[in-house]
């Protein structure tokens, strides 16, 4: 491509079309002026053309330049907005930096040295809000691959992984020796780990990226979906799972991201029992009383978690313990899920007692359309 | 009873074949790595009642047919004579439950079922169909 020398483009309005000679006169060298007379003619030309910059004198006849650079503020925001006027008019000041962005003034009689370097300076902001702009666009572009990729990458590597799982369960119907079912056993449970942080891996982009849909919520309905679903998990089949609510209504919130948080906060439960002992219990309470939100626990008499470690449960890949199977993600995408819909979790819990997590989801009814 | 599997991976096949000759819920399994040959030999075979599978144990996500397609084109050309004859059960590994809430929609299919398939489960939803 041939680079060719151009010059930053000025559009500039003035009703008297001696000044605009005037200005042309001081800025041939360095920028290409372009003037028109009225605010009409100035949409025209913003429409055909770019313009780095947009000089506009405060007293357009009828017009009034502030409103003008204001109204063209949205449509194009990227030339840089300078105030022409005779006198130093404060009403006007405030107006033109508060509502229209005004980038800086220039004073009439137009002196040739505060021109330029106004311009300049001018035409300086623009090229870095330029280049910024650029930046910004290029980020968004790579976050949202790199959303995909894992997002794709984490989808396909679930069908082998099942595959694994398949090939394992025909193993061990087929009768083998102890030791090699040992063995087989062992990677199970390392499939069934990465298989769980893969499932999660997924939940975790939809989360960002889903928009927020408001559908009717049965709490108690999602919480015992949520346990039937795992009943059958290793350790679940002796748990009592307690549902205390007094939700008579239905509530509205945003359904995908609760049954996230449902999930991850009662396979914690499920997962994190303590099992020497009989009487283990997950027991799930729901208050709709207040109508600005919704009280929410979820208690258990598991392995409980140190005060050292409870402000850390939170983070990404942070574990608690050695003794599991997790991957130090799940609650962090219920603490981004929680973001999503504004509310706020509490813990409370001791070592060797159990667990409680309390949760406050505000309601959701007048939502913006 | 008879079935058809439609996957293509030839490890799912396998491993699903064995899975039901071990949980012996299989008189015969017929394969197929592509869903347009499976609908080409169920056009054959539509009349042979004898021939005819009882079970169609299908994939998802399939290179050219997918599973959805492969459901579009059997309701259009075979739905009439044999939507009523077959069980229509989809397995797949897909981490979309999307894809499951769309398969469930379909009238002709009976179950969803996530990789690797439950025998036990199989067993039970058949048992319900057939009674």
């Amino acid at each position: 491509m041939k680079q060719t020398e151009t010059k930053p483009k000025i559009l500039y309005v003035d009703d008297e079309p001696h000044n605009i000679t005037g200005l042309k006169a001081i800025l041939r060298k360095e920028y290409e002026v372009i003037g028109c007379i009225n605010v009409r003619d100035a949409y025209t030309l913003l429409s055909e053309q770019e313009f780095q910059i947009v000089v506009a004198d405060l007293k357009l006849g009828v017009d009034d330049g502030v409103d003008f650079l204001d109204d063209i503020r949205i449509k194009y925001p990227l030339p840089v907005k300078i105030l022409l006027t005779a006198f130093f008019d404060f009403e006007a000041a405030v107006k033109g930096i508060n509502k229209a962005k005004i980038f800086s003034y220039l004073f009439k009689p137009l002196n040739e040295d505060e021109v330029l370097s106004t311009i300049r300076i001018a035409h300086e902001h623009y090229l870095n809000n330029a280049l910024l702009e650029y930046r910004k666009d290029e980020l968004e572009k790579a976050h949202e691959e790199l959303n995909r990729f894992v997002y794709s990458a984490s989808h396909d590597m679930r069908a082998p992984l099942r595959s694994i799982m398949g090939i394992i369960k025909v193993a061990e119907m087929e009768g083998i020796d102890d030791r090699v079912k040992h063995y087989f056993s062992l990677i199970e449970k390392s499939v069934n780990q990465l298989d769980a942080f893969n499932v999660n891996l997924i939940s975790y982009f939809k989360n960002s990226k889903q928009e927020t849909i408001i559908e009717p919520i049965d709490f108690k309905e999602i919480a015992r979906d949520v346990f039937e679903q795992f009943q059958y998990y290793p350790g679940a089949e002796n748990i009592n799972f307690v549902i205390n609510t007094n939700q008579n209504t239905p509530w509205m919130g945003d359904l995908f991201r609760i049954k996230i948080i449902f999930n991850n906060l009662i396979t914690n439960a499920i997962k994190f029992q303590r099992s020497e002992i009989t009487n283990k219990h997950i027991i799930f309470t729901c208050d709709t009383k207040d109508p600005d939100k919704a009280i929410l626990t979820f208690e258990d008499n598991g392995i409980g978690i140190d005060e050292a470690n409870q402000k850390r449960i939170f983070e990404m890949f942070y574990r608690a313990t050695r003794e599991n199977s997790g991957s130090g993600i799940g609650l962090y995408i219920v603490k981004e899920a929680l973001n999503k819909i504004g509310a706020q979790i509490r813990i409370e819990s001791k070592p060797n007692i159990g667990t409680k997590f309390i949760l406050e989801i505000p309601t959701t009814l007048n939502i913006e359309e | 009873m008879k079935f058809l599997l439609i996957d293509d991976s030839e490890i799912e096949l396998y491993v699903t074949s064995r899975l039901l000759d071990n949980a012996g819920m299989s008189s015969s399994v017929l394969t197929f790595l592509e869903a347009k040959e499976a609908l080409s030999h169920l056009h054959t075979i539509q009349t042979e009642d004898h021939n005819l599978p009882d079970v169609i144990l299908l994939d998802i996500h399939m290179p050219t047919m997918s599973g959805f397609d492969f459901l579009d084109n059997y309701i259009q050309s075979l739905g009439e004579i044999l939507g009523e004859r077959i069980s229509i059960i989809i397995l797949s590994s897909t981490a979309d439950q999307k894809d499951f809430e769309k398969a469930a929609r379909y009238e002709v299919v009976k179950g969803v079922f996530d990789k690797p398939l439950d025998t036990a489960r199989l067993k039970a939803l058949l048992e319900e169909i057939n009674s």
